[in-house]
């Protein structure tokens, strides 16, 4: 008998094939338990990719709180571009004149911030308060001129209680 | 022929396994992990500078000799040069009260390992000290004052340090070091 006339005859007689699907479910079930498992459930954003975070050994859980960051080329609040920079360094134009550890254009979105934190404390009757927090996402590369540029506006603008973003070294 | 025989004869054999239709499961499960998968961060970031959570009473007792630290000016100023060398200066009412340099490795780099040991002589010390000033020089990179402040805070590996609650005299053992750090030199000029 040929092999034509074989596979024919196996495929009359032979009961319609069914996909087993068991093991493929039992995969995805783990699959679906282990990311429901690292979900991160706090409201604070990742980085973008152009920022890396250093690693530090002994943070905490990060609260919510005015987001900056400072990568290489630019400055944001709450992701808002603010400020550009090259190679981390802030250009001269964007500096206060008579000041050269200001940065205006920082200052000027930070007391706002600052204002409508304290509408919002005044009325909620100091419910909600305003602490002065930031939550700073710096790359791990940057000089501390930028950062310490940038403290000293938010300290201005009545920032002072700083939160540096790191990654989670464990320990 | 009963009703029971007939539904058993007739609608299929009561031997046969009855299998379980997996597919609209399977289905769920394909939409799930896309929609977990983009909704995973798995960067799990951290805060510095917050202090450092101790159990029970111990924490009490860092916040009153903080606060006393403040009171009586005293603090640890901690100095990086470009060079990567480090000085310590243990300061009270602006004089310095104790003192130490670590310089620069060899393949000029901050050498952590002698920095710890002179944290640790200087917490031995003054325990009761948990204020720090920390005064980079502007073309320090951000990682390494990031694993100064790691440092700073928390000592050692099973070293605990004591650590007495101003108000009822009792003795708790912390292993934090220098809790309360600020950075001293945004205004410009270094401390």
């Amino acid at each position: 008998m040929s092999i034509v006339k074989r596979m024919l005859k196996n495929a009359q007689t032979s009961k319609p094939v069914t996909l087993q699907l068991t093991a493929m479910v039992d995969m995805f079930t783990i699959l679906v338990v282990f990311l429901l498992k690292s979900m991160s459930v706090t409201a604070i954003k990742a980085p973008p990719e152009s920022l890396r975070l250093p690693t530090s050994y002994t943070g905490e859980e990060p609260k919510e709180a005015l987001l900056i960051q400072i990568a290489p080329a630019f400055i944001t609040v709450n992701e808002q571009q603010l400020v550009s920079m090259e190679n981390g360094k802030v250009f001269a134009k964007d500096l206060a004149k008579n000041d050269t550890y200001l940065i205006p254009a920082l200052e000027k979105v930070l007391l706002a911030e600052a204002e409508k934190s304290k509408l919002v404390e005044k009325k909620t009757n100091a419910l909600v308060k305003f602490t002065g927090t930031v939550f700073i996402q710096v790359d791990k590369d940057m000089d501390y001129a930028t950062l310490k540029r940038v403290l000293y506006t938010s300290s201005v603008a009545g920032f002072g209680d700083l939160r540096l973003a790191t990654v989670s070294g464990g320990e | 022929m009963s009703l029971i025989e007939d539904i058993i004869y007739k609608n299929g054999n009561p031997e046969e396994d009855m299998e379980l239709d997996l597919a609209p499961l399977l289905g769920l499960m394909a939409t799930l992990i896309p929609v977990l998968l983009l909704a995973t961060a798995f960067l799990k970031l951290s805060s510095l500078n917050a202090k450092v959570p101790v159990i029970g009473e111990a924490q009490a007792a860092i916040d009153k000799n903080v606060k006393d630290n403040e009171e009586k000016k005293i603090g640890l100023y901690v100095l990086v040069s470009g060079e990567n060398v480090v000085i310590l200066n243990l300061k009270e009412d602006e004089k310095i009260i104790q003192s130490s340099r670590v310089p620069a490795t060899s393949d000029n780099n901050i050498d952590k390992d002698m920095f710890i040991s002179e944290l640790v002589k200087i917490k031995k010390a003054n325990p009761s000290v948990f204020r720090a000033r920390l005064n980079p020089t502007e073309t320090v990179k951000y990682e390494k004052i990031v694993g100064l402040i790691d440092a700073m805070r928390v000592g050692p590996k099973n070293q605990e340090f004591p650590v007495t609650d101003k108000d009822t005299g009792k003795v708790y053992n912390t292993p934090v070091m220098f809790d309360d750090i600020t950075f001293g030199n945004i205004m410009g000029a270094d401390e």
